[in-house]
C-alpha cells in the first residue's frame, strides 16, 4: 500500500503489528536473538576495522571516527530527520544532544573503567577539538538565537545548512589528516595474523553495521512491548530503553571493541559520533524543519553536554602517559548518572 | 456549482450517477454529462496497409463507437432530466484523461464526478489509471464515487430521495481543509446525516520514539492546540447537521490513519482538502490525498481551491 520512499523505509507498522501479536516468551526469544545479532554484528565490524587498519595503515581510531561512527549514528539521524520532517522537531534536537551525553558519559565512561584506553594524542588533538568545537558552536548559536529573538528560540534552516556544509568539510579534513597520519604514525599493532582480502574486511564492516542497526531496530520495540505488558509506565520506558535505543549500536561496538582488545576504536567511535550528532543529526533535522529549542536545554541539557565534553577534552590533554585513567571513566559516568538522577528529581523533561 | 460527470458506460460510472442523483449538492448545480471516445488505436503504417474494404470496416466501427457514445450521454442526461437536474451533454474525441481535463477547463467546472472500482491492484493497473490521473491533474475538485463492496449488487435507487449520509472530513487546519469544511457546511444535508471531523497527528514509531513522544510536553501541548482548532472548526458545521463529532488520532502514517478512521466510521463519503505539493515532497512522502482517494473504500471528495490553482 505504501507508495513513497520515506514511508516505506519508515514504516514500522508491520514490525510492530508482528511484535504486538507475539506472546511474552516469543518476545523474549526475539530479544535474545537481537542481542546475539547486535553482538555478532559488532564483532564482525571490529574484525573488519582492525583488518582494514592493518591493511591500509590508517589508525583504527580514524576508521572508528569515520565509517563506524557514520554507521552507528544512522539510527539517530533517521529518527531525528523523520521527527523534524513529520512535524515533531522537539524530538530531533533532544536526540542529538541526548546521544552525545549518553555516548560520552555512559559508553565512553564505562569503556574507560573496563579497559585501558590508549590516548592517540596525534589524532585526538585534532578530532578532539572538532568534537568540543561543534558542540560549543551548537550551544553558542542557540544562545545567540535566544538572545536575539523574541518568543520561542529555534534553530533555523540556515543553521542546518551550515552544519551540513561543515560536515562535508569535516569529512574532507579527516581524510587528509588520516592520510598524513599514516606517514607519521607507526602501526597500531605488529602484524599478528594472516590478513583478509580488502573486500572481505569491507563486507565485515558493512555487514556488521547492518546487523547492529537492524538488531537495535527490532530490539527496542520488542523490549518496550514487554515493558508495557508488565505495566512499566510510559515515561519510564521513554527515558530508559527508548532513549537509549538509538545509542545501542555505539554501546555494542564499545563492548565488542573491549572484548577484542581494541578500545581505541571506541574512542574514535565516540568522538566521531559526537561530531556527527551535531553536524549530521541536528544539521539534517534542522534542514528538514526548524527546531524549537526548549528552555530546559539552556539551563540543563546544554551545560551537562558541555561539562562531559570539556572533561573529556581536559583528560586528553592531561594524559601524558598515553592512556585514559580509570578514575576519568568514573568521573564521566558519574556526571552522566548525576545528569540522569537530576533529570528525575528536578522533573526536567528528558532531552533524549 | 458546475459539475462535470464523466462516464464510460461501465457499471462503476452508472453507480457514480446513482450516487450523484441522490447526493444533496447545492441547489443551483448544473451537470454536464461527458463521455470520451477514443478511436480504435491503429498505427499509421497499419492504416496504410489496409485495403479499401478493411478501412471501410474500420470507419464503420469507429462511427459505431461515436454513435454509442452519443446514445450513452443521451441516456444519462434523460435520467438527470427525469430527476429535475439542469444540464447538457458532451461527447469528446481523444484520450480520456486529456479530454476530461480539457472539458473541465472549458466549462469552468467546480467538480468532476467519476466512478471508480474497488481497490484491487490488478484492476487498477488495467483500468484505474483514468480516475487516478484525472484526480492528479484536475484543475478543480474531484469526487471519486466507489462501490462500497465489490459484491454489492447495483440496486435501483429511487432518484430524488435524499438519504442520510455519514460524512467524514479530514482536517489539518490548512487553508484548503477549511475550504473543505466550508464546502461541507454548504451542502443541504438531511438533518439526520452525521459529520465526523478527523485530524491525524503523525507519530514516529521507529525505535519506539512514539513512547517518548507521548510523554513529551511539547507534543501534549500541540495535541491540545489541535483539539481546540478542531472544536473551533466544527462550530461552523453544527447548524447544518446536529450530529457533528470530532476525533483527534495519532498514527505513523497519516493517510493510513485517515483510511482507518473512515472504515471505523463506516463513512459513505470522505472529504479532504487537496494540497498540491512539490514534486520532490510528493515523491518522498506521497500525496496523502492521493493515497486516500486511491485506497478508500468509500467515495472521496478531494476539495481543491480553483482560484489558488489559477
Amino acid at each position: 500500500m505504501n507508495n513513497s520512499v520515506l514511508s516505506w523505509i519508515g514504516d514500522e507498522t508491520l514490525l510492530q503489528g508482528l511484535l504486538a501479536g507475539q506472546t511474552t516468551i516469543i518476545l523474549l526469544v526475539i530479544i535474545v536473538v537481537c542481542i546475539a545479532m547486535l553482538s555478532l554484528g559488532a564483532d564482525w565490524m571490529i574484525d573488519g576495522v582492525v583488518d582494514l587498519a592493518e591493511r591500509t595503515g590508517l589508525p583504527k581510531i580514524v576508521i572508528g571516527a569515520t565509517v563506524v561512527s557514520l554507521g552507528t549514528t544512522l539510527p539517530e539521524a533517521f529518527v531525528s530527520v523523520m521527527a523534524a520532517y513529520m512535524g515533531n522537531p522537539g524530538l530531533a534536537l533532544g536526540n542529538g544532544v541526548g546521544s552525545i551525553i549518553a555516548d560520552t558519559g555512559l559508553i565512553f565512561g564505562l569503556t574507560c573503567i573496563l579497559a585501558a584506553v590508549p590516548v592517540n594524542r596525534f589524532i585526538l588533538n585534532r578530532t578532539g577539538w572538532v568534537q568540543v568545537g561543534t558542540a560549543t558552536m551548537l550551544v553558542l548559536i542557540s544562545v545567540g538565537i535566544l538572545l536575539t529573538t523574541e518568543g520561542e528560540p529555534q534553530l533555523e534552516r540556515w543553521v542546518g545548512y551550515l552544519f551540513l556544509c561543515l560536515l562535508i568539510l569535516y569529512m574532507y579534513i579527516t581524510y587528509t589528516w588520516a592520510k598524513q597520519g599514516t606517514d607519521v604514525l607507526p602501526e597500531d599493532d605488529p602484524l599478528e595474523h594472516e590478513l583478509m582480502s580488502i573486500s572481505k574486511s569491507w563486507i565485515l564492516v558493512f555487514g556488521g553495521l547492518l546487523l547492529v542497526v537492524i538488531g537495535a531496530r527490532i530490539l527496542v520495540p520488542s523490549a518496550s512491548e514487554i515493558a508495557l505488558r508488565f505495566g512499566v509506565p510510559e515515561d519510564v520506558i521513554a527515558a530508559t530503553m527508548v532513549a537509549f535505543g538509538t545509542s545501542l549500536p555505539e554501546l555494542m561496538t564499545a563492548i565488542a571493541a573491549i572484548r577484542k582488545g581494541h578500545p581505541e576504536i571506541t574512542v574514535g567511535n565516540i568522538v566521531g559520533a559526537d561530531v556527527l550528532n551535531v553536524l549530521f543529526v541536528i544539521g539534517a533535522a534542522a534542514v528538514a524543519s526548524p527546531l524549537v529549542i526548549p528552555m530546559n536545554f539552556f539551563y540543563f541539557h546544554f551545560p551537562a553536554m558541555l561539562i562531559i565534553l570539556y572533561s573529556f577534552r581536559v583528560f586528553i590533554s592531561m594524559n601524558k602517559d598515553g592512556v585514559f585513567h580509570r578514575w576519568q571513566g568514573f568521573w564521566l559516568l558519574g556526571v552522566y548518572l548525576c545528569y540522569v538522577i537530576l533529570q528525575y528529581t528536578l522533573n526536567i523533561e528528558s532531552a533524549h | 456549482m458546475k459539475i462535470l460527470f464523466a462516464t464510460d458506460g461501465s457499471e462503476y460510472a452508472s453507480n457514480a450517477m446513482d450516487f450523484m442523483l441522490r447526493f444533496p449538492f447545492p441547489h443551483v448545480s448544473t451537470i454536464t454529462v461527458l463521455t470520451v471516445v477514443d478511436d480504435i488505436p491503429m498505427q499509421q503504417v497499419e492504416l496504410d496497409a489496409l485495403n479499401e474494404e478493411q478501412s471501410e470496416a474500420l470507419k464503420n466501427a469507429n462511427e459505431q463507437l461515436h454513435e454509442e457514445a452519443k446514445e450513452l450521454v443521451e441516456l444519462e442526461s434523460r435520467r438527470l432530466r427525469a430527476d429535475n437536474w439542469a444540464g447538457e451533454t458532451m461527447v469528446r474525441y481523444g484520450k480520456p484523461v486529456n479530454e476530461i481535463l480539457r472539458a473541465a477547463e472549458d466549462i469552468d467546472a467546480d467538480l468532476i464526478v467519476m466512478g471508480s472500482h474497488g481497490t484491487s491492484m490488478v484492476k487498477r493497473f488495467l483500468l484505474g489509471s483514468v480516475s487516478d490521473r484525472v484526480f492528479e491533474y484536475a484543475p478543480c475538485s474531484v469526487l471519486i464515487v466507489k462501490k462500497r463492496d465489490e459484491d454489492e449488487p447495483l440496486t435501483a435507487i429511487e432518484p430524488g430521495t435524499n438519504a442520510a449520509y455519514r460524512i467524514m472530513l479530514a482536517f489539518d487546519n490548512s487553508d484548503i481543509s477549511h475550504e473543505a469544511l466550508r464546502m461541507c457546511s454548504s451542502l443541504p444535508l438531511e438533518a439526520n446525516s452525521t459529520i465526523k471531523v478527523v485530524s491525524v497527528m503523525p507519530l514516529i514509531t521507529a525505535y519506539r520514539q512514539d513512547i517518548r513522544q507521548h510523554v513529551n510536553s511539547i507534543w501534549l501541548q500541540k495535541k491540545k492546540i489541535m483539539q481546540a482548532k478542531l472544536d473551533n472548526a466544527v462550530a461552523s458545521l453544527q447548524w447544518a447537521v446536529s450530529d457533528v463529532t470530532t476525533e483527534l488520532r495519532e498514527g505513523e502514517n497519516v493517510s493510513d490513519e485517515v483510511l482507518r478512521a473512515a472504515e471505523e466510521n463506516e463513512s459513505d463519503l470522505t472529504m479532504i482538502g487537496c494540497k498540491d505539493k512539490g514534486i520532490i515532497r510528493r515523491l518522498l512522502l506521497g500525496s496523502i490525498t492521493h493515497r486516500i482517494t486511491r485506497y478508500a473504500r468509500c467515495s472521496v471528495w478531494a476539495v481543491r481551491d480553483k482560484n489558488a490553482i489559477d
